[in-house]
């Protein structure tokens, strides 16, 4: 293994996978090469059937390549899965596990002996985790008895307890609510930030999430990654011109959109179809062109222009492609409710 | 947006972190015994907690129970007999509990997600099982002790131990073999796939037959000679009956001596041969990508 | 001159049947195809294995080999178990069959809030369900009678007396159908562990009504409450109807015509409660809420 390879958090170099089906064999990875550094939050984002779980089993150790390698910090997934394991954890979304006779202290206290933890150490880290997640008051609540929301947590607790130095999160916010989805992200930006190097490696359906929360992103689909970059390096994928938005009381009689056009630096011109109604009453309602530039620079001499011809300025906003823009280019087509409600393989 | 992005040196952060994973024999015996223990607890709290699982484990082999007591004076049989169907009783729910608790566990841990876990934490599935197993028996220990005692009440059964040592040698001889099958069970079970509550059944009343739990396996013929030598109910239970109810020890296939060393060879055998299995589906699961996966 | 251009005329597949007794015959139908399919698992060989021959065989088994610790078997006593012990397979599957329909819609399948939606009512549904169990352990039955035919049993000179077989079997099959339907409107009121309170009853049962053993060998209070349950002079009938013999002890002292008596009054008193506490439990499961319900949370 490389040096270069051996530093990394994730490594996985021309990583496939293929499933033996009743149909003929069906590749759910092809090639994939990935690199997580030390203490990056790094999401997957793909429609349903891309390989997003695929390749989080792979290096989560559930699951055998069928070429190619991968290692967690320099330890290969095939042949040192029990070390692999000391250093990492997992947390699927909609998962129910558990024992709903245990309480929740004791289920915790448990996998803190499955993590290896010893005794005092391990029941000193369920309290914690559980004052962390406000789940004290349910502490010797059965598992039965648990909400979604309250049994997800729980699974995060879960996840914590080995202080793991790579977290696998499969759609971890799935069916959660809006708050309870939150908190989750709150804990997980936490957790990063206590320990320099903790990594996390998260697939998700939510492209807010994914925007929000991850320092890289890999859209994949059909089992090959299509683009990786942070969310401003993708987005700037499908555009790669800065588009203002620019709001004026009326466009004045003096001056003409091909006017505009002519000026330095300016790409396009063009006049957006929402225009504001007066609701005031003073009789001024707002007119929007969307103004394409070369550089940010250029927007100087639009605005002089404008006021120039007697136009008020009434906005200026600069308008960014969405991470779900980015996605249906590449992809070809959104994320839909079934891509979610149904996690692929 | 950029998080915590580590300021550490990589390479001492990994140095870091291989120290971390490479656990000495010490730290890995400790951490398996103590998850053996993990594993045990939630079998040995379990009956406490839901007490109508308790009632109906006592209901359904003490029904059992009178069912035979009543064919056995239908035919006016020695009331030696009566004692041997007690305690055959209460050995039994050992077994009922290695079919359903211990065959049937991990196919049920995988719909609920817990195998996934097992497999993702640093434990492995052979202490995960040991712990099952512990755990198991020594819930059914509860229920056995009362199946005797409402026997003893019901039937008015008496018994002449002469040697406790021994009896206590036998049961926990016997228990330990049906357990150590239970782990072997387990992994087929698992690999058995969606078919595994059938198998369920056909290890019970076949079993019972088979094992020579409420007539002696000798009038099965050869067929009851061989379940001596692969169902450790059969040398269990003959050597019980051999043991607490002396007017049936001419009623035992081989001496008490040669069927203990039977149930330890068998505890032993199956034991290897569980191990294996374990290690088997979980080589398996991971390259087929199915035996360790939810079947949703 | 109008045209009509409405629906063409319904099928009526029950023909002079109208109303409520055509739905509940329709809502029979139904559910007897979907019991069809569902319990019969037909593509799961180990299932039918299991379930079907190897079970019933090995309590055959288990139970002759009990008798045999008393002497040797004379054909008329295994004659005596193997009858008790095909019935059964029948009693039991019509005991908890409704029990375990109406808890499989309501948890595995969750379709009872459809059903209870529809106009049809639960009770021919549970019926059809318990009907096509109680079929299906026919197979059963007829194996285990089967072995014992093997084991040499003799059976009536010149095939079953049809008669009496033809008045006990629709009669039987009834009351213990009527039997299974009242557990189903109790059990899907319980909570925890409401699967296993039928097999339960059916355990109960099968000790009282002189299926393996005359009743004479229970407790005196116990024998009376064997031989006020019709299912005991069912399968004594069945007896007399394929082995030409009568039984001894009490169960044989019974003159024919009296034990068909006790059975048809006995099936009578069943129906005549069974639908009202299967519909009055329904209803408060219904108020309570559970129709929703899991057992398993």
């Amino acid at each position: 293994m490389s040096e270069s390879a051996s530093h990394a958090a994730v490594h996985a170099s021309d990583i496939g996978r293929v499933f033996q089906a009743k149909g003929g064999p069906v590749t759910a990875l092809d090639s994939i090469d990935l690199r997580v550094e030390p203490g990056e939050l790094f999401g997957v984002l793909g429609p349903n059937g891309a390989g997003k779980s695929t390749l989080i089993k792979i290096l989560s150790t559930l699951l055998l390549p069928t070429s190619g390698a991968a290692s967690i910090f320099g330890l290969d997934v095939v042949t040192e899965t029990a070390r692999v394991r000391r250093i990492m954890n997992l947390v699927a979304g909609g998962d129910f596990s558990g024992y709903g006779l245990l309480t929740v202290r004791e289920q915790l206290a448990m996998f803190a002996q499955f993590y290896g933890l010893p005794y005092r150490e391990g029941i000193a880290k369920v309290d914690a985790q559980l004052a962390s997640f406000g789940l004290d008051e349910i502490r010797d609540r059965k598992i039965s008895a648990l909400s979604t929301g309250q049994r997800q947590k729980l699974n995060f607790a879960r996840s914590f307890l080995n202080d793991p130095w790579i977290l696998f999160l499969d759609e971890p916010t799935i069916g959660l609510d809006v708050s309870a989805a939150r908190d989750v992200r709150d804990r997980v930006r936490a957790f990063q930030a206590e320990q320099p190097g903790r990594t996390v490696l998260l697939t998700t359906h939510y492209m807010a999430e994914a925007d929000e929360m991850c320092d890289r992103i890999a859209i994949v689909n059909h089992g090959r990654i299509l683009a990786q970059g942070t969310p401003t390096e993708l987005k700037r994928m499908v555009q790669k011109d800065t588009l203002f938005i620019v709001g004026i009381d009326e466009l004045p009689a003096t001056i003409s959109m091909d006017s505009l056009r002519a000026l330095p630096g300016v790409l396009s011109v063009a006049e957006r179809d929402d225009v504001t109604d007066d609701v005031s009453g003073v009789g001024t309602q707002t007119v929007r062109l969307a103004v394409g530039l070369r550089e940010d620079g250029a927007l100087g001499g639009v605005i002089s222009a404008l006021a120039a011809g007697g136009a008020h300025l009434r906005e200026i906003s600069k308008s960014e492609p969405t991470l779900e823009e980015v996605f249906v280019q590449l992809v070809g087509r959104g994320i839909s409710e079934s891509d979610i409600a149904i996690d692929g393989a | 947006m950029v998080h915590s992005v580590t300021t550490r040196d990589p390479a001492e952060l990994i140095g870091r972190i291989h120290r971390e994973t490479n656990w000495g024999f010490g730290r890995r015996t400790r951490h398996a015994l103590a998850s053996v223990i993990a594993r045990a607890y939630p079998r040995v709290i379990g009956a406490a907690r839901e007490p109508s699982w308790l009632f109906f484990d006592l209901v359904f082999p003490i029904l059992g129970m009178c069912s035979i007591v009543f064919l056995l004076r239908s035919r006016g049989v020695d009331e030696a007999w009566i004692g041997s169907t007690i305690l055959a009783t209460a050995l039994l729910s050992f077994w009922i509990s290695v079919v359903w608790m211990m065959g049937a566990q991990f196919h049920w841990e995988r719909d609920s997600g817990n195998l996934l876990l097992y497999i993702t934490a640093p434990v492995g599935l052979g202490s995960i099982a040991l712990g099952m197993a512990i755990g198991g028996a020594l819930g059914v220990v509860i229920r056995a002790v009362i199946i005797t005692l409402a026997g003893v009440l019901l039937f008015g059964a008496k018994y002449q131990v002469a040697d406790p040592l021994l009896l206590m040698l036998v049961i926990v001889a016997g228990v330990a073999a049906m357990y150590s099958l239970g782990v072997c069970l387990s992994s087929v079970f698992l690999i058995s796939g969606r078919e595994a509550d059938h198998l369920g059944s056909l290890l019970n009343e076949p079993m019972q037959l088979l094992g020579g739990v409420y007539a002696p396996v000798r009038s099965m013929g050869t067929v009851g000679v061989v379940a001596l030598g692969i169902l450790p109910l059969a040398p269990a239970i003959d050597a019980l009956r051999q043991v607490a109810v002396p007017q049936l020890a001419t009623t035992g296939i081989l001496p008490v001596g040669i069927e203990l060393v039977i149930l330890v060879v068998m505890t032993i055998i199956f034991g290897v041969i569980g191990r294996s299995l374990l290690s088997y589906i979980e080589r398996v699961g991971r390259s087929g990508g199915r035996l360790l996966a939810r079947a949703d | 001159m109008p045209i009509n251009v409405g629906a063409p005329p319904a099928v009526r597949p029950f023909g002079p049947l109208r109303g409520a007794a055509a739905d509940a015959a329709r809502s029979l139908v139904a559910s007897a195809r979907l019991a069809w399919a569902i319990e019969g698992n037909w593509a799961e060989p180990l299932y039918l294995a299991a379930f079907l021959i190897v079970r019933p065989l090995a309590f055959l088994g288990l139970f002759l080999a009990v008798l045999s610790i008393g002497g040797a078997l004379n054909v008329s006593t295994i004659g005596f178990v193997v009858i008790g012990q095909a019935v059964f397979q029948i009693v039991s599957a019509a005991l908890e069959g409704p029990t375990h329909a109406l808890l499989d819609d309501r948890e595995r399948y969750r379709t009872i809030r459809y059903i209870f939606a529809t106009p049809s009512s639960l009770l021919p549904v549970s019926v059809g369900r318990s009907l096509v169990k109680a079929i299906i352990a026919g197979f059963s039955a007829l194996i285990v009678i089967g072995a014992g035919v093997l084991l040499g049993v003799p059976m009536r000179a010149g095939g079953p007396d049809l008669v009496l077989l033809l008045t006990v079997l629709p009669l039987g099959l009834l009351s213990v159908v009527g039997l299974g339907i009242v557990l189903g409107g109790v059990c899907v009121q319980l909570r925890n562990d409401a699967w296993a309170y039928p097999q339960a009853v059916s355990s109960t049962v099968f000790l009282l009504c002189g299926a393996i053993f005359p009743p004479e060998v229970l407790p005196g209070p116990v024998q009376s409450l064997a031989s006020v349950l019709p299912i005991t002079w069912w399968i004594e009938g069945l007896r007399r109807a394929l082995l030409g013999t009568t039984s001894p002890g009490i169960l044989g002292a019974m003159p024919t015509s009296e034990l068909i008596l006790i059975l048809a009054a006995g099936t009578a008193v069943i129906w005549l409660f069974s639908p009202r506490l299967f519909i009055a439990g329904i209803d408060r499961a219904r108020e309570k809420g559970y129709l929703d319900r899991n057992t398993a949370s």
